[in-house]
């Protein structure tokens, strides 16, 4: 099924197009990786997902319908999300910030439920964050504030998770084990990922497909090995790769010349 | 855990309520006649044998000003816990959108050219000047800073100082052309409860359990807004609809309090802040015990400016700022990291 579907999404809020005639179908259950240089126009894709910046008419829609009409709230019960990196000077535990992740489907002045708590205690377990749970989150370091922050994301409980550069600022083990993790939430819950990234060989590694973005045009689309050849990539990134065939993981790795 | 957190919010409450309990029965037996805490706690059940005059001051003086000087209290800590909360910034406090500034214009023009015939009685028409003063002010800066599109904590911040240095301006050059009234608003900025009446206070009840019920309403909102503006959409709020529904809300409270109070610096700054390290940042457990506590430090306050130079009285705001900001400013050493 089609969840996410955007058809010529233009974006030009002053003299330059910032995206321009972008035509992707994000289907559910797969794991996306959205790369591209710096300015391509990641974020500003995610954006639009997120009903931050309002598209022109009937060029996005989610379930087939034009997010216009998708009330806030609905799109939280349908999307969460991950940012880069969360700094919050308030004093909230770790807990207390993952327990936001169930606001979408609490009303004003009703208790969270037992399940609930215990959907937080899931996801805390999940980003192994738990331990931390009553730390003050502006004590936490990096990599275990974007661990609650995904954890928050996997509390919300939705069909779509979307990240946003979620491990530039991690060490190569936690960039992994929230890569495995969200691996494991599409394999074993089928949600739908979509993660921009920066790291090629992430991307390569984890994702089902891609979507190379290049000055805000979608430049190439499709698996990791058709996405990522070397021809792409020096007309996108301006720079000659290696590409390294790893026989143990079955995997390919891009190596900058 | 969870049940333990449980109690131990409970108790925090039950200390709070405690508080505000010894607040009230030592503002009330304190004063030029002396009435003892226990003389005056038996005139309130009312199986007091004490003579008429007793009773006339605690019920007529007394109480009500104790009420309204609480009701105050808590009116403006709830409104500075949804300023900090809604702007992200540890420094909004009431008076950020130029509220006290509006209302001190109202003031002003309702002192200087009081001799207009009006319906009201005269300490009624400034409250009503000041009143429809700071709306009218919030509502201009809200629309300045939504000029540029969407409304962000910034540009409220910066409209809000704005307009109250262009309406402290207009004050000052009422004051010149009219010296003979320049003390009278001159006290009136500094705020007091000396105009105290069942009737004012109850108003500002009603006003706090609106508003307070309407904060609580959008308390997870806030959280979310705390977090960021980005944070919150993606967690479902309603960022445009909540931030102007919460902004009126507390403003309109912010107009009642200085329109019965005229206007008292600090408490809504500081409420949040200590309630913040007690409590921890969680709107629902913050709005209520800054409101609390917000009432318990003006009750105690309003009963040194009553007492301190006695007969005479200092304006309450002059003792919340010299109280306040000293504790304040502990605050400031002691938790440099957790300020907010």
């Amino acid at each position: 099924m089609e969840f996410i579907n955007i058809r010529g999404l233009n974006w030009k809020p002053e003299a330059e197009y910032i995206l321009k005639n972008v035509s992707v179908n994000f289907h559910e259950g797969s794991f996306y990786g959205i790369i591209g240089p710096n300015g391509s126009g990641k974020t500003s894709l995610l954006r639009h997902m997120m009903k931050r910046i309002e598209p022109e008419r009937q060029a996005l829609q989610l379930k087939g319908q034009d997010i216009h009409d998708v009330r806030q709230r609905d799109l939280a019960r349908e999307m969460s999300w991950v940012p880069q990196n969360t700094s919050i000077d308030v004093n909230y535990t770790a807990y207390q910030i993952v327990m936001m992740g169930r606001s979408p489907y609490l009303r004003p002045f009703q208790i969270e439920s037992k399940g609930d708590l215990k959907l937080v205690q899931e996801a805390m377990e999940q980003t192994n964050s738990w331990q931390f749970r009553n730390k003050a989150f502006h004590t936490l370091s990096g990599g275990e504030a974007q661990r609650v922050i995904a954890a928050r994301a996997i509390a919300q409980d939705t069909p779509i998770i979307i990240l946003d550069e979620p491990v530039s600022h991690l060490d190569i083990r936690h960039q992994k084990e929230l890569m495995e993790t969200m691996r494991l939430l599409n394999k074993k819950k089928g949600k739908t990922i979509l993660a921009v990234l920066h790291d090629l060989n992430l991307a390569a590694r984890y994702c089902d497909k891609l979507i190379l973005l290049d000055k805000g045009e979608i430049f190439a689309q499709g698996t990791p090995k058709e996405v990522l050849t070397c021809e792409n990539l020096s007309k996108v990134y301006g720079l000659e790769f290696y590409c390294l065939e790893h026989q143990e993981t079955n995997g390919f790795y891009l190596i900058p010349k | 855990m969870e049940n333990k957190s449980k109690r131990k919010t409970l108790m925090q409450v039950m200390m709070l309520c405690i508080f505000l309990l010894l607040a009230i029965l030592i503002s009330v037996s304190i004063g030029s006649a002396n009435v003892s805490p226990w003389e005056s706690l038996k005139i309130i059940i009312g199986c007091s044998e004490a003579s008429e005059v007793y009773h006339t001051i605690i019920w007529k003086v007394r109480l009500p000003r104790i009420l309204l000087s609480g009701l105050t209290g808590a009116g403006l800590a709830l409104a500075g816990t949804t300023f900090q909360g809604l702007f992200q910034n540890p420094l909004a406090d009431p008076h950020t959108l130029g509220v006290s500034s509006g209302a001190a214009l109202g003031a002003t023009i309702a002192i200087i050219f009081g001799k207009i015939p009006m319906m009201f009685p005269k300490m009624g028409q400034i409250g009503l000047f000041a009143f429809a003063g700071a709306l009218l002010t919030t509502l201009l800066v809200y629309h300045i800073a939504r000029a540029g599109g969407r409304v962000s904590a910034v540009h409220i911040v910066l409209a809000g100082t704005a307009i109250s240095s262009m309406l402290s301006a207009a004050i000052s050059i009422l004051m010149i052309f009219n010296q003979a009234q320049v003390e009278k608003v001159y006290f009136w900025t500094l705020g007091s409860f000396s105009g105290a009446s069942w009737s004012k206070a109850a108003f500002l009840l009603i006003l706090v359990v609106l508003c307070g019920t309407g904060m609580l309403w959008h308390s997870r909102d806030l959280d979310a807004l705390t977090v960021g503006e980005e944070a919150a959409a993606s967690l479902g709020v309603d960022t445009i609809h909540t931030t102007k529904s919460l902004i009126l809300i507390a403003s309109l409270l912010v107009a009642g309090c200085v329109s019965v109070s005229g206007i008292i610096g600090f408490v809504g700054l500081l409420m949040p802040h200590i309630l913040r390290i007690l409590t921890g940042a969680s709107h629902r457990k913050l709005l209520p015990f800054s409101a609390i506590g917000g009432a318990v430090f003006m009750i105690l306050c309003d009963t040194c400016a009553r007492i301190v130079a006695s007969p005479a009285e200092i304006p309450v705001g002059a003792v919340t700022a010299l109280l306040g900001g000293p504790y304040f400013i502990f605050l400031l050493y002691r938790n440099k990291k957790e300020v907010f």
